[in-house]
């Protein structure tokens, strides 16, 4: 069967991760093969001596994946690995994505008179060095940037990594105000890039109440898995875990 | 929103006959989401880049009557419009993908720097000013470019727009033959991407042949429509 041996990889923080459809920890989330591997000795880094640390960890990991066969590679740690894309891809021969920020440029090549909104968890945590390792520069592209940090319903799921029926539509009510006051001060804009790997789940809801196109790292790892195999037509499409 | 529900990809197409073959944009099975087709009254196959170019005021009325129909993004089948890319998307506010080489930059990245193989018709009619339509340099990002013009399969296929079963086998022969030379002139190749778009038509056994990835058209357009819409993507209740 065409694609059947296309696998992402995922390499995975130590601790609970949400189990949510949309994250990457939950099977649900992908329309293709995927292996997960935890990083032993693993933690969120705060600081680049950090980054240094996880460096190596990450490597052996993926190389691992590598051996035993991927066609792409990622991880669901938070933004500031995105300082590593370019030590962690050129270690492997598939293509890697350790943000969503790699998008920024074709999405700005495809609105180039408008600007793009960056939607992080803590808008501290984006900026220029983020920006380079992504291969880009605010220099040149017009941005706006969000966060959900102040948030009590996001920070319930950040520290809880669970999303019990009763939060959803908190998180997409207060993604949805984030997003609007973006628009509100920033009215030429034109796209979304959700940088934090805990949106996806709630980002179809950005999508329908604001109009806009909203882009994450599952939209650009469904674009890298393509290049393996594109489903021909609807009827070939893999069925997806659809959640109401 | 269900997949019917979505809005759709808006097509610019060329007057005149396309090729209603599988992985081309004039056939109904090529894409999984709704699309509309808009033939760009008045316009002809540009021979040229200043052919092209001259047709960029009847594009920019036709993706504008597009974006009043409400597409998701807008997409053109002639080759040569995508030196009208930064223009085109200009006049309008939702996405438009008029070549596969804007995600070149992007996959350079997430290659970690190695080398890009350009998938062409007429390798010689691709350079510098393709690239910079689609935002980057050969400067900045090492390429090499291959077209498949020499072969006369796919110059039957360019003619006819038909793809007979024996056709089919000799195309994909042929661009997989193709593939194989750049690989063995360029071993830094990381990944491919198909400019023509033609090629889409054959290339899933190139995939799985050659155990690369190779990006196209499609798959470029897939990535512009799931700004809207994610296939499998959570609904969450009704939010005000």
């Amino acid at each position: 069967m065409p694609g059947r041996e296309a696998r992402l990889g995922i390499l995975m923080l130590e601790g609970k991760m949400a189990d949510v459809p949309g994250c990457m920890a939950s099977e649900a989330t992908f329309p293709f093969a995927v292996v997960r591997r935890v990083v032993r000795g693993s933690r969120p880094p705060a600081s680049p001596a950090d980054l240094e640390a996880l460096f190596p960890l990450y490597r052996a990991a993926a190389w691992e994946l590598e051996r035993e066969g991927i066609s792409v590679l990622t991880e669901n740690c938070n933004g500031l690995m995105a300082l590593l894309q370019r030590r962690l891809a050129a270690a492997v021969s598939v293509p890697v994505v350790t943000s969503a920020l790699l998008l920024v440029r074709q999405i700005h090549r495809m609105l180039p008179a408008r600007r793009i909104g960056i939607l992080a968890f803590h808008p501290e945590s984006v900026g220029e060095a983020v920006y380079n390792a992504c291969g880009w520069t605010a220099r040149e592209i017009p941005l706006a940037v969000g966060g959900v940090a102040g948030s009590a319903a996001w920070q319930e799921f950040l520290r809880t990594k669970e999303l019990p029926d009763h939060l959803r539509p908190r998180l997409a009510a207060d993604l949805v105000d984030v997003g609007r006051q973006m628009i509100e001060a920033h009215p030429d804009l034109g796209a979304f890039v959700s940088e934090c790997t805990l949106m996806p789940p709630v980002n179809q809801a950005l999508r329908n109440a604001l109009g806009l196109p909203v882009f994450d790292i599952l939209n650009l790892l469904d674009l890298a898995m393509r290049g393996r195999f594109r489903p021909p037509d609807a009827a070939s499409a893999p069925a997806h875990h659809a959640q109401g | 929103m269900t997949d019917r529900a979505r809005p759709p990809l808006g097509i610019l197409m060329l007057a005149g006959k396309m090729a209603d073959v599988p992985g081309c944009m004039a056939c109904e099975r090529t894409f999984p989401y709704p699309v509309v087709r808009h033939v760009v009254r008045g316009s002809r196959t540009p021979l040229s880049a200043v052919e092209a170019r001259a047709m960029l005021p009847l594009y920019v009325e036709a993706a504008r009557e597009l974006e009043r129909q409400g597409v998701a993004a807008i997409t053109a089948n002639c080759g040569l419009i995508a030196l009208l890319q930064e223009e085109l998307a200009a006049a309008v506010r939702v996405p438009v993908v008029t070549s596969a080489l804007l995600m070149v930059p992007d996959l350079h990245r997430m290659l970690g720097g190695r080398r890009i193989g350009i998938l062409t018709f007429f390798a010689e009619a691709i350079s510098e000013c393709n690239f910079n339509a689609s935002g980057w340099s050969g400067e900045e990002i090492p390429v090499a470019v291959g077209g498949v013009g020499k072969c006369e399969s796919w110059l039957t296929f360019l003619r006819t727009k038909e793809v007979p079963p024996d056709l089919r086998a000799r195309l994909t022969a042929d661009l997989l033959a193709l593939v194989r030379q750049m690989l063995a002139e360029h071993p830094d190749i990381g990944a491919f991407v198909s400019e023509c778009t033609m090629l889409p038509a054959c290339l899933q056994p190139v995939r799985e042949a050659v155990g690369l990835p190779v990006y196209d058209i499609l798959t470029q357009l897939d990535l512009a429509m799931s700004g809207s819409f994610r296939p499998g993507a959570v609904q969450v209740a009704a939010v005000s």
